[in-house]
């Protein structure tokens, strides 16, 4: 395939029209790109912007799928701020000023950040602490991984940032059980931070997009019916997913929503977000994804991404690999608005072969004249 | 005017299944002035209105967030009912030790878990995330565990299970074997040999319920 096209065919089936063939655009972070590398995550983790860049480069090069996910990084002068210390098998980091935001780095795994680390009493104040504009943000070089890759493959590949959703942020630090107490005794407050986290991302989306992000793929993880009630979804979670998705396509870039956990029940309400594309997790916690219903529900107005399942699919053989891509694109793949890509990140036990056995297949199947 | 004693069970049970941890304390407080027992208040007043609620997760009519509330508020309750359980009432359940398994750092569904079985009546000793098959062991050892319990949220970690469970049963100590989380299903769990498989957290406990502190 020429490298022109990848591009072209992820905006053309964004755009809902037919790609040449079926896009390919899995989760790739620093955990399987670090491997890729041939380096260890924490390695990355804790190098430069532009080691952080070159990984991501690096597993794009080797497999030449359709976009590069992007993430903001951290200031350039981050370690200046934290002790780094050594556990044996992780990284303990703990910023020096405030001393209780930490986090764990396992030396060759991916960083795991607290969960519950505001109280409700400082949460609001800490939200608004956190909000930077857009000229900090790039002052700060908070989007050099962005701005290295655009330049050395935006022409090749749709450079796509990940930004989190105010709910879910909400929720991963109140914590789960304070964050289900506040949802029934303090809702007013689960609001004020929303927006609070809102007025953060729309920011940061937009110091992305200007330092390079060409489409921006929003995380909502914990808003689905496992974990939260439809009508709670409705009532704090919808809200700011429409708000903000309208903002970052104010922006000029189409909005990917990538909702995690059981969508079913509240699937017609995340429709109406009107972003340009929906992703969804794999099937797992006993949760069944029916992507043709959702297609159905979407009935052409916006692209679905398949979740072919990182988790036991990726990790089986390419023959298999290529099965469950035929069959999901026999399915739901064909005549435009689809893009081929995976549940959840991809992790370091999966091959590169698995990969390329999924891309290859796309590629066979996801042919226009395929059919 | 003072309540019956069903009315005061019937409140604790209301309190719970309506998530009023404001309430359940001063709703305890009363219902031991009014000669309830410490006993009867946990057991068929607060536990009753945990199964309801449990029952309602499971049919779908209830969702995470709310049974973590349940269990915050049962929490509440019994921090005005516990220094009042005497030691012989049969409140106590059993010990289960309680862990994420090595190379997993996972904990949300393991602590929903954890704080279920306490709100149980079972006594948990939570080692955490990462933990190697032989702390699962020690532990199970030292506190005569009834059951061990594993969570694991990663294809590559789940295999760690089968570890914690050969050693078990090589080192013949009769703990039954729990294990839950996301990669799994029924057929995994069998390769794994474990005695039971949560598929959810209200499952999981209610396997443990079964099992009481029946040894192995």
């Amino acid at each position: 395939m020429l490298k022109n096209h990848l591009k072209d065919d992820m905006i053309a089936a964004l755009n809902l029209r037919e790609p040449e063939s079926v896009p390919v655009a899995p989760y790739v972070d620093y955990a399987y790109a670090s491997k890729v590398s041939g380096r260890k995550v924490s390695e990355v983790i804790l190098g430069s912007n532009e080691l952080k860049a070159s990984v991501l480069l690096q597993a794009y090069e080797k497999h030449h799928y359709n976009w590069i996910m992007v993430f903001e990084n951290p200031p350039r002068d981050w370690q200046r701020n934290v002790s780094i210390n050594d556990l044996g098998d992780k990284y303990e980091v703990r910023n020096k000023d405030a001393g209780e935001k930490t986090f764990l780095l396992p030396k060759d795994g991916t960083p795991i950040y607290p969960v519950g680390d505001v109280t409700i009493e400082n949460a609001a104040e800490k939200f608004e602490l956190e909000i930077a504009d857009r000229d900090d943000i790039m002052r700060q070089g908070r989007c050099d991984v962005t701005k290295i890759v655009k330049a050395r493959a935006g022409s090749e590949a749709l450079v796509t940032a990940v930004v989190g959703a105010p709910f879910g942020e909400v929720l991963l630090r109140l914590g789960l059980t304070k964050g289900a107490t506040c949802l029934y005794r303090k809702p007013d407050l689960i609001r004020n931070l929303c927006e609070l986290c809102l007025r953060r991302y729309i920011e940061e989306a937009s110091a992305l997009s200007e330092a390079g992000a060409e489409a921006f793929w929003v995380e909502e993880v914990f808003a689905g019916t496992d974990t939260i009630s439809p009508t709670h979804y409705e009532e704090f979670a919808l809200r700011y997913e429409k708000l903000q998705i309208q903002a970052l396509q104010r922006l000029g870039k189409p909005v990917i929503l990538y909702f995690c956990g059981n969508p079913m029940p509240v699937i017609h309400n995340i429709a109406m977000t009107h972003a340009d594309a929906f992703a969804f997790e794999e099937n797992k916690k006993q949760i069944d994804v029916d992507l043709k219903g959702i297609k159905d529900v979407l009935n052409g107005e916006a692209c679905l991404f398949g979740n072919m399942d990182a988790i036991n699919t990726l990790t089986t053989s390419p023959d298999e690999i290529e099965e469950k891509v035929k069959q999901m694109i026999l399915k739901i793949g064909l005549r435009g608005s689809f893009v081929l890509g995976t549940g959840s990140p991809i992790t370091k036990t999966v091959q590169p072969e698995n990969v390329d056995a999924m891309i290859t297949a796309a590629r066979k199947y996801g042919r226009t004249n395929s059919t | 005017m003072t309540k019956s004693k069903e009315a005061n069970l019937e409140a604790l049970r209301d309190a719970i299944v309506t998530f009023d941890i404001d309430s359940i304390g001063p709703i305890a407080q009363q219902a031991l002035e009014e000669g309830v027992s410490a006993y009867e208040a946990v057991m068929n007043g607060m536990t009753r209105g945990m199964e309801t609620v449990g029952a309602r997760f499971q049919d779908g009519k209830l969702f995470l967030a709310e049974l973590i509330l349940a269990g915050e508020t049962f929490k509440e309750g019994m921090k005005v009912l516990s220094s009042h359980l005497k030691n012989s009432e049969a409140w106590y359940r059993g010990s289960v030790v309680i862990g994420t398994v090595e190379g997993d750092l996972h904990d949300i569904g393991k602590n929903i878990v954890a704080s279920l079985l306490q709100a149980s009546g079972f006594e948990v000793y939570d080692l955490g995330v990462d933990v190697p098959f032989d702390r699962f062991m020690a532990k199970a050892k030292e506190v005569s565990a009834d059951i061990v319990a594993m969570s694991a949220m990663l294809s590559t970690t789940f295999p760690n299970m089968r570890t914690v469970i050969e050693e078990i049963a090589k080192a013949q100590v009769h703990t039954w074997t729990l294990v839950g989380g996301a990669p799994l299903n029924a057929d995994s769990v069998k390769s794994l040999g474990a005695d039971g498989y949560g598929k959810d957290a209200v499952e999981g406990v209610n396997i443990c319920k079964r099992w009481g502190s029946k040894r192995k």
